[in-house]
């Protein structure tokens, strides 16, 4: 392995010596080494001292200032799904609020207590038995009727 | 597999809401009943409604129509009874009016109720809170109608 370590010395040496003698490259060098004075005295440091201990805290905290990415709820995933699938979330939604307003109008809707009526039987002695009942409208009472004197008034 | 999951919560969530609206299940064991009979006197005329009877009003004039005008009360009585229980009313004219229990259908969807007035016994099955009359016996030129009314009794 040394002597591919050797090798590539070598040809960085050669490269440079080639860089070196080509006019060229000295423009480009000259360049590089004016962006490079220029970052050196641009830092404040000097080497070995210690960067001030609030100027890294304020970084810090206006690191953690940023805002956070979106944590997963359930809300954020149902608006990703309705961003992808509305019809996934709007027709169970809407299934959702039919449902309830069904049963609030079944829970509170007036109580009409049915007066359907079946008679099974009966036995009589005397007189004339009729059955006055409509099988359309089941609010309506039945009346048995029960009329001895032909000339009843009912 | 999300929507799948989704689904079935909604699923569960229209079931309760279902079973919410459904009400209470009514047990199927006979219950005990409230027995309502109301004996009005009917007429032609003139036109009166007794004050008792006003809350009829609406149910009298959609059974009879224009049939009569003048409805007055002779008696309102009411009684909790259990099956085989019975209820009798005395009639102005002497008579009796006498109602008995039989307990709920198989189903529970009916009251069972036999009626016994003078010659004429009828059995019925009339739903809970159910309202029907007999009516037809003559007295004091006008027609006796007797309402039966029936409720179970939550205990």
């Amino acid at each position: 392995m040394w002597w591919r370590r050797w090798k590539s010395k070598r040809a960085m040496l050669a490269a440079d010596g080639l860089r070196e003698r080509d006019p060229a490259n000295d423009a480009e060098v000259q360049a590089f080494q004016r962006l490079s004075r220029l970052v050196r005295d641009a830092a404040p440091l000097g080497p070995g001292e210690v960067p001030p201990f609030d100027a890294v805290w304020a970084g810090v905290e206006r690191r953690l200032r940023e805002p956070r990415p979106e944590a997963r709820t359930a809300l954020a995933g149902l608006r990703a799904m309705l961003e992808r699938r509305p019809v996934l979330v709007l027709a169970p939604v809407g299934a959702m609020i039919l449902a309830a307003v069904l049963g609030v109008l079944w829970w509170t809707r007036p109580a009409v207590p049915s007066n359907q009526c079946f008679v099974d039987s009966y036995e009589v002695e005397s007189g004339t038995v009729l059955i006055d009942q409509d099988p359309d409208q089941p609010e309506r009472p039945t009346v048995i009727w029960h009329q001895v004197d032909s000339r009843g008034e009912g | 597999m999300g929507a799948r999951r989704w689904f079935g919560r909604t699923a569960v969530c229209l079931l309760i809401t279902g079973l919410l609206s459904a009400g209470p299940i009514e047990a199927l064991a006979d219950p005990v009943v409230l027995v309502r009979v109301t004996v009005i006197h009917a007429k032609k005329s003139p036109p009166f409604l007794h004050d008792r009877v006003k809350p009829l009003w609406d149910t009298l004039r959609k059974t009879f129509g224009d049939r009569f005008a003048y409805y007055d009360l002779v008696s309102s009585t009411e009684r909790e009874v259990a099956r085989q229980g019975r209820v009798v009313v005395p009639m102005p004219d002497g008579g009796t009016f006498a109602v008995e229990y039989r307990g709920v259908t198989a189903d529970g969807r009916f009251l069972k109720l036999t009626v016994v007035h003078d010659d004429l016994t009828s059995r019925v099955r009339i739903h809970d809170q159910g309202l029907f009359f007999q009516a037809g016996k003559r007295w004091q030129g006008g027609v006796l109608i007797v309402g039966v009314q029936a409720s179970s009794v939550s205990r």
